[in-house]
């Protein structure tokens, strides 16, 4: 598959804050793209400098085939971006800022914009000034997804809607994935990332710590099992592989990770085990693993 | 495909104009509009040449106007009077059209967020500045066409129509260039446009000290010089024209090799980090608005007062340049007063309305905070509206106190060391006075905010059309009440007049007036 974005040991410093430190992303052409990570760890920064709007101090950015500092006005023509915060000229209605958007990424499919704005429930006649958060991100994530364009960067998208209009933005969203498009979604949401991603990057000041699609991740992390079993083994202690273990009665709970899996489900069989409630990894529990203590 | 990249641009321009048109077509009509009613009100005024002989014997020789007006060139002519009344006044009005209209569509615009969201599409990253210099560009051009076409209109000769409205439009446009390198510089609109005031000043005074002293180069370093040398109406060089085009390109040129190099957002200098806790200052809301608008007025109060000490210092020279005349003091309004009084009393009447602007602007930032939603959260820890609008008030009628003071004992202070007679009592006294014209119209801006918040743009404006009314009201021989419609009516001139107290007591109430309506209306 190729390569849409690819950001290889980029540095940007503002001062003296390091935002990003030897920062790589590889984002693949077709997928949705999870950006994960705390407030201030540089999602942000990341997304600004892949569209040129800010210059690498150190490292190589590629977007779409081209230099993003160089080449900005061409390779914007494939992209569509909505900011972290969304900010509009108080003056003009939602309606005309979204075609004015659209036209300025050469044209705007006018029966999905329509569509989109009833689906979002947007009133596109109020002046913008009367928006909230919310309904300003709406009005560029409308003109976002209503642009023929190849790639979609969002940047937390979702932080000022509410539940209802979440789901209706993951369901955007998973159209936007049948149309072919790609999509790198910064949040800092592990449910929205892992109802919706295909491969997740987690970013922890300034540097990528943990990437790949999300089965393989699930992979790295524990799978927690509470067993019961007819006697409580001995050489539990001895079992490698096991975290968090606490047994309560004939109860035993504990995390394992996917390479001990295998031994650990023969020593309960050998333990008598008659019930098992196994919990698959959750994204929360990779992102804790990355943020925890 | 080759023309999408020029549509594009053109759709921003557009969208500038779009947003600024009110306030630009206001501006373009201002500034259009007076050359021609002057020349019209001095060719009647003044029909026979005789009239305009002895006129032009008592300004020719009046140092204390050639600090404000530039020197009278050729006033025997209407022509020549027109220039000599306007062209500065508009010449500045241009320059500050200019630099509001240009930061607010730059740095403006990129300090609220929306040049991100416009530079994610297939613009090229200096389309925000370049439409925002066209636009600034079209609104000077304009001002300097339709100058041209009323002066021709009512009557002027071409050449000197050319002369004159080339040179207000060649000032706002050298003002375009100016701004744009200024927003560039600074992160904030609020600091671009301190910068570009400060070189409006800094051009300001170059001319006045080169007008008034020997050192008559100074007027070459300054936009505002060279509208002078131009000499509309007599000897009239054109040429002189192409000086605001080559300093444009220059700036301009600069502005785009600053933006290419520099970040979305950034300016060229990194903020310092901040204090991590809030000091004792924050603890009320008049501490609050106090440590968001410190800096600019500390700022305005050194600007105005280097201002005032640098036109201080030539008190003396002009003193000794003019002769005391009849016919100069009748049209001056200010009878039985020195030139040197009258020189000071004009120049403090300046400082008060400057320094009203600087309180007006203090208390527009309680418009802002609401505007922008930032005082909701202010409201929403129990502070009562009032309160918050009364801690703006408070820090704007603070602000405009101190600006004027320093400001005018700068300039009075200077004065003395230059050897003018004036005494340190006068002095006090005759600022005090100004003082009070200064608290109401920021008193009078309170009221906007508080009981008619969607005509709070009007406040600037308020500040200007003030100063207007009692510069040019006599001339356009304005009917009585609409003269007294303006603060500066009421006031007597100091030093050198006599105090009239009861006046000052009744536009002292209702300044308290206006206040008072402004805390109950919000
Ligand atoms: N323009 C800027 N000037 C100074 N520091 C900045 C600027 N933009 C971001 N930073 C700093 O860079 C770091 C990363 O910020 P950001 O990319 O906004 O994080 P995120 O989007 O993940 O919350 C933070 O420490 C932030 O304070
Ligand atoms: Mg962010």
């Amino acid at each position: 598959m190729a390569s849409v974005l690819r950001m290889s040991a980029v540095t940007k410093r503002f001062g003296s804050t390091l935002a990003l430190d030897a920062f790589d992303l590889d984002v693949t052409e077709g997928e949705i793209h999870g950006f994960l990570g705390p407030n201030g760890a540089g999602k942000s920064t990341a997304l600004r400098m892949a569209l040129g709007l800010l210059r690498a101090d150190g490292g190589h950015i590629e977007l779409l085939g081209g230099d993003p500092w160089r080449d900005a006005p061409e390779l914007h023509l494939r992209l569509a971006y909505v900011p972290g915060e969304v900010s509009l000229w108080p003056q003009l209605t939602g309606g005309e800022i979204i075609d004015l958007l659209g036209r300025l990424r050469g044209g705007i499919d006018a029966t999905r914009r329509d569509a989109l704005i009833e689906e979002f429930e947007l009133d596109p006649t109020r002046r913008s000034r009367g928006y909230s958060k919310g309904n300003r991100q709406k009005v560029a994530l409308i003109a976002a997804l209503a642009s023929d364009v190849e790639l979609l960067l969002l940047d937390e998208p979702t932080s000022g809607l509410d539940p209802l209009m979440e789901s209706i933005f993951q369901r955007a969203m998973r159209t936007e994935r049948e149309r072919g498009r790609t999509v790198l979604l910064s949040s800092h949401m592990l449910s929205e990332v892992e109802a919706l991603c295909d491969s997740v990057t987690i970013i922890r000041a300034g540097q990528r710590v943990e990437h790949g699609n999300l089965a393989t991740l699930r992979h790295l992390a524990s799978t927690r099992i509470t067993a019961t079993v007819s006697r409580i083994p001995d050489d539990l202690g001895s079992w490698s592989g096991l975290t968090d273990v606490m047994t309560e009665g004939s109860t035993l709970t504990f995390a394992v990770g996917a390479d001990h899996l295998a031994k650990t489900m023969e020593r309960l069989a050998s333990a008598g085990v008659t019930a098992l409630v196994s919990h698959p990894p959750s994204l929360e529990d990779l992102f804790l693993r990355q943020y925890g203590q | 495909m080759t023309h999408a990249p020029q549509s594009r641009f053109w759709t921003i321009v557009r969208l500038d104009i779009r947003l600024e048109r009110w306030r630009v077509t206001a501006w373009i009509m201002v500034l259009a509009a007076m050359p021609p009613i002057i020349f019209r009100s001095y060719a009647s005024l003044f029909a026979n040449s005789a009239q305009r002989a002895s006129i032009s014997k008592a300004f020719g020789s009046n140092a204390s106007l050639t600090v404000i007006a530039g020197p009278a060139h050729d006033i025997s002519t209407i022509g020549g009077l027109t220039a000599w009344k306007c062209l500065m006044f508009n010449a500045v009005l241009a320059a500050i059209m200019s630099i509001t209209t240009v930061v607010r569509r730059t740095r403006g615009d990129e300090e609220a967020g929306r040049s991100e969201l416009l530079g994610s599409t297939p613009l090229s990253p200096s389309t925000g500045l370049a439409a925002g210099v066209v636009l600034g560009l079209g609104a000077s051009g304009l001002v300097a066409g339709l100058s041209i076409l009323g002066l021709v209109v009512a009557g002027s000769p071409l050449l000197g129509a050319l002369g004159l409205g080339g040179a207000i439009g060649g000032v706002g446009i050298t003002f375009v260039a100016v701004s744009a390198v200024a927003a560039q510089v600074t992160t904030t609109a609020r600091s671009a446009n301190s910068v570009a005031f400060i070189v409006l000043g800094v051009a300001f005074a170059l001319r006045a000290v080169g007008d008034t002293t020997t050192l008559h180069w100074l007027d070459w370093l300054s936009p505002l010089g060279w509208t002078e040398e131009i000499s509309a109406y007599s000897n009239t060089r054109l040429e002189i024209l192409a000086m605001f085009g080559a300093a444009s390109i220059g700036l301009l040129a600069l502005a785009k090799l600053l933006l290419m190099h520099r970040d979305l957002g950034a300016g060229l200098l990194i903020e310092r980090a901040g204090p991590a806790a809030a000091g004792r200052l924050l603890s009320s809301a008049t501490g609050l608005a106090w440590r968001l608008d410190a800096r600019w007025l500390i700022v305005w109060a050194i600007g105005l007062s280097t201002f005032g000490a640098v036109i201080g210092s030539v008190t003396r020279t002009i003193a000794s340049l003019g002769t005391n005349n009849t016919i100069l003091a009748r049209i001056l309004g200010h009878t039985n007063a020195t030139l040197t009084d009258q020189f000071i009393a004009q120049m403090l009447g300046m400082l008060s309305m400057l320094a009203a602007a600087a309180g007006v602007q203090a208390v527009l930032r309680a418009h802002g905070e609401e505007d922008s939603g930032r005082a909701e959260e202010l409201l929403a820890t129990g502070l009562s509206r009032t309160r918050f609008l009364g801690s703006h008030l408070a820090t704007g009628l603070i602000g405009s106190t101190i600006v004027l003071c320093t400001s005018g004992f700068s300039l009075g202070l200077a004065a003395l060391a230059s050897g003018a007679r004036v005494t340190t009592l006068a002095l006090a006294e005759a600022i005090g006075v100004e003082l009070v014209p200064c608290l109401v119209l920021v008193a009078a801006a309170a009221a906007l905010v508080g009981c008619l918040p969607r005509c709070s743009v009007l406040a600037l404006p308020l500040v200007i059309g003030t100063y207007m009314l009692t510069s040019f009201g006599e001339l356009l021989r304005l009917p009585t009440w609409c003269m007294d419609a303006s603060v500066y009516a009421h006031v007597p001139r100091l030093p050198g007049g006599s105090a009239d107290t009861a006046a000052l007591v009744l536009l002292g109430a209702v300044g308290a007036g206006l206040a008072a309506a402004s805390l109950i209306g919000m």
